[in-house]
């Protein structure tokens, strides 16, 4: 038989075979992930299939443990959040310690999102629409700033831009930074990046108009108070800087304790904390159209580019 | 009820579920002759199950069902009060 990975490109082909090896019974969803992807996401996501293979030298059998770890872990968040209509948690605290703190589930957890930077559409439109999108947006020498990096892959995307000036990113978890460092250093990032352990809220503060871009991907949901978060961000950014946010809404994972139920209450909460909002990309589970996800309650990433400033005239 | 009730009325959950309103609750319908019924799909079919029929799945339920058929048992046995 045939199977669809006949038609991907080498390095999405072969990390695909290597997941489906491991995971027969998730071809049906990868099918559907990679029907109808644009041309400029396909090409993205061949990219970013290349990093994977040069992080790991070829072999991907810790990201295939990663991601089997992150599909089984949403599996249950999921059954959860469709009984209930709720996230399982609401404390951070508590899932500071039992998830930000806990190096092994970390490690898994994170590997597995990187996965799922190729092998889920949503995710893989958002990281397109980072790259070639947000990124050529930002100025000559630009400042840059991310909150929760995580595996390090948009960071690495950020300070291979030639305009990139400076890098600084801050992470609640030490597992986390541990990636980001390891990301950057095994791709060779051009430029060195100041990597603080820290949340978002303590290193926030007087801080005032230091940076000209910051970038939120997946951590509002994380938050117990995001609008304030995002209005620390603004503080953040020089009169003229641009934010890049990235939040799931009605998607369960066992750190997430903030849920949104619409894409428009995603733009209602960076334009409450001051920001215009310039551009968003809705973009739906695999499988589902935007107007079906809307009406299921499916999970979609909503992607926004926000300035500081006023809108344009 | 009876098992040939409960898939006539699993029959419109599967067509809610996945969008189709050409699925009939065959009882040998299986998750491989729906190309809508993906693993994460399959959460919200179990749920949907558990509402239309007030009762609520067991753990180890939620991933065992070979089929409609299997499905259509366990949710009479439920009705009945003699869950697995
Ligand atoms: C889901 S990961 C996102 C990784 C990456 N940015 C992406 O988009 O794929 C969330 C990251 O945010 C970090 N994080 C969560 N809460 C935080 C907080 N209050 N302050 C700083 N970092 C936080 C977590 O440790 C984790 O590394």
């Amino acid at each position: 038989m045939l199977r669809f990975t006949a038609d991907l490109s080498p390095a999405t082909r072969s990390f695909v075979e290597d997941i489906l090896a491991a995971y027969p019974d998730h071809e049906g969803y990868l099918v559907k992930s990679f029907r109808d992807r644009s041309r400029s996401t396909s090409r993205l996501a061949e990219q970013t299939a290349g990093l994977i293979g040069r992080l790991h030298a070829g072999d991907h059998r810790r990201l295939v443990e990663g991601y089997l770890w992150i599909c089984r872990m949403v599996m249950e968040e999921e059954l959860h959040f469709r009984r209930e209509g709720s996230y399982r948690n609401s404390s951070f605290a508590e899932v500071n310690a039992s998830v930000y703190q806990n190096k092994a589930d970390m490690v898994l957890y994170m590997d597995g999102l990187l996965a799922t930077e190729v092998l889920w559409s949503q995710h893989a439109r958002c990281m397109d629409f980072y790259v070639n999108t947000f990124v050529p947006k930002l100025p000559t020498g630009f400042r840059h700033l991310e909150i929760g990096p995580g595996h390090g892959l948009l960071l690495y995307y950020t300070a291979i831009a030639a305009a990139c000036g400076s890098l600084e990113a801050w992470d609640i978890s030490p597992a986390s930074l541990e990636l980001t460092a390891e990301c950057l250093a095994r791709l060779g990032a051009p430029k060195a990046v100041e990597l603080r352990a820290g949340n978002v809220f303590e290193e926030a503060v007087d801080r005032a108009a230091e940076f000209d871009s910051v970038t939120l991907s997946e951590v509002v949901e994380h938050l117990e108070d995001p609008l304030r978060a995002l209005r620390n961000i603004h503080g953040l950014l020089a009169a003229d800087g641009l934010l890049y946010v990235n939040v799931p809404v009605n998607a369960p994972a066992v750190d997430h304790i903030f849920q949104l139920k619409s894409p428009s209450e995603a733009v209602a909460l960076v334009e409450a904390a001051g920001f215009t909002v310039d551009e968003t990309l809705c973009a739906p589970v695999a499988g589902y159209s935007l107007t079906r996800a809307l009406k299921a309650d499916a999970s979609i990433s909503v992607a926004i580019v926000a300035r500081r400033g006023p809108g344009r005239p | 009820m009876n098992r040939e009730q409960v898939l006539e009325q699993l029959t419109g959950v599967l067509r809610e579920v996945f969008d189709n309103d050409d699925l009939v609750a065959r009882p040998e319908l299986t998750a491989r002759d729906v190309a809508e019924w993906d693993s994460l799909n399959h959460i919200r079919l179990i749920v949907s199950v558990e509402k239309a029929f007030r009762i609520k799945f067991k753990t180890s339920e939620v991933s065992g069902f070979a089929n409609i058929a299997e499905m259509a048992e366990a949710v009479v046995a439920h009705l009945a009060g003699r869950a697995p």
